[in-house]
């Protein structure tokens, strides 16, 4: 026998007797059932709040920015390598600024630079007798370069700001989907025959080199976001920059520090 | 006889020309502590015993422009050539109220940074022009005694 309804569509049909009594008993389970929840409700909600409020105290607040590692706030120093640096806005920049600083004595002006940089909390990553590359807190490089500008003529001087939000939470986002992978690769071991577990363990390999790339960008990444870089130059970095380019005003050709020498 | 005696005015004019042109250089300036100058030259050329080197020449006015207008036009063409002005121009008055501008540049030249300085006093139809270079260590050293005499330069004696 088949139930219609009136379009005519099937529907599964209960017996007779269920069709006439059964409702109603369900409906009385059902009551009975939801003023047992709604009870447990009202009474679990006060408790739950009252766990809320002594919780509260106990969550931890994102790390400020300005606790980059300073050397007079050691603490800082080491909760410093978890604690990125976003900026206001909460986006991850890096900083890098180049110059080309003239003085008259180069190694006194490196080590005024080197103990300048150690005052703000920063280091030497490069020292070479032309040049100088110091890595600061990213909020001390402008403290940095008015200092550099005491020092000597400042020739040329570049600053660029990359944007590394995007790129840090693609590396993120490829870090955590690849240890997922490879906790789902480690449950079919249980189940899996002697091929299928060599084949699961060259996958496993493949997927730990990826993981390990994946953190040694994101560490290069946070890195970048965390120090500004100060490329200090003491002399050109192009050593042949000087085109000839001539001039409609003819005495003008005549200027130039070849032909002085030259004429000397 | 009488055909020989232009023949010999224009020979001893030519000789009196050559001559003048033989004498030493129309400038005059207060010696500059760390220079010696190359007194037998026909030009005017100063030098420090490290080697930076001094020199005034002259050059045509042309199209006749005014003092503002060279030091514009020159720094315009040394930077374009890859020259780095070094701080800005500095315009002066010498000591006999001439009016003259310093302009700076430097520019690598084999393993040192060199600069080259450019004063520039426009004197009716011409240009003359104080030029100085050296190694920047060296000419750091000496820059101020050399603002100093270039402020007493004068290009006619």
């Amino acid at each position: 026998m088949r139930c219609m309804t009136k379009h005519g569509n099937p529907v599964g049909c209960g017996s007779p007797h269920r069709r006439s009594g059964a409702p109603r008993r369900t409906l009385h389970r059902g009551l009975i059932l939801l003023s047992l929840l709604s009870v447990f409700i009202l009474w679990t909600a006060p408790a739950a709040g009252q766990q809320k409020k002594a919780a509260k105290p106990q969550i931890q607040q994102p790390a400020p920015i300005s606790a980059v590692p300073t050397p007079e706030d050691p603490d800082a120093a080491k909760g410093g390598e978890e604690a990125a640096t976003p900026d206001a806005t909460g986006r991850r920049t890096s900083l890098e600024s180049r110059l080309i600083l003239k003085v008259i004595n180069p190694d006194d002006a490196r080590a005024t630079l080197e103990k300048k940089a150690a005052e703000l909390g920063g280091f030497p990553i490069l020292v070479e007798d032309a040049s100088l590359v110091l890595k600061v807190p990213p909020e001390k490089l402008s403290a940095l370069i008015a200092f550099i500008a005491e020092q000597g003529l400042v020739l040329e001087k570049t600053l660029e700001r990359a944007d590394l939000t995007q790129e840090i939470a693609r590396l993120e986002g490829q870090l955590k989907s690849k240890k997922e992978m490879l906790s789902r690769l480690r449950g079919f071991f249980d189940d899996s025959n002697t091929e299928a577990t060599l084949r699961i363990e060259q996958t496993m390999t493949t997927i730990v080199a990826e993981i390990e790339q994946i953190k040694g960008q994101l560490r290069v990444a946070e890195d970048r976001a965390k120090w500004a870089v100060v490329d200090i130059a003491f002399q050109f970095h192009e050593r042949d920059r000087i085109v000839y380019v001539s001039s409609p005003f003819e005495w003008l050709n005549s200027v130039s520090l070849d032909r002085f020498l030259e004429e000397f | 006889m009488a055909r020989s005696f232009p023949i010999a005015v224009t020979v001893l004019v030519a000789a009196a020309a050559a001559l003048a042109s033989c004498g030493p250089p129309p400038y005059s300036m207060s010696s500059p502590a760390s220079f010696k100058r190359f007194e037998e030259s026909r030009e005017f050329k100063w030098i420090t015993a490290d080697g930076v080197m001094l020199k005034a020449r002259e050059v045509d006015n042309y199209p006749e422009a005014a003092l503002d207008f060279w030091v514009d036009a020159m720094s315009r063409h040394m930077i374009a050539q890859g020259y780095v002005q070094k701080g800005e121009q500095r315009c002066f008055d010498t000591k006999r109220g001439r009016k003259a501008c310093t302009a700076e540049f430097m520019l690598p030249h084999g393993a040192e940074d060199w600069v080259l300085s450019e004063t520039v006093f426009v004197v009716e139809d011409d240009i003359v022009l104080v030029e100085a270079a050296g190694p920047y260590e060296r000419y750091a050293l000496v820059e101020t005694e050399l603002q100093k005499a270039v402020e007493t330069f004068e290009p006619r004696d």
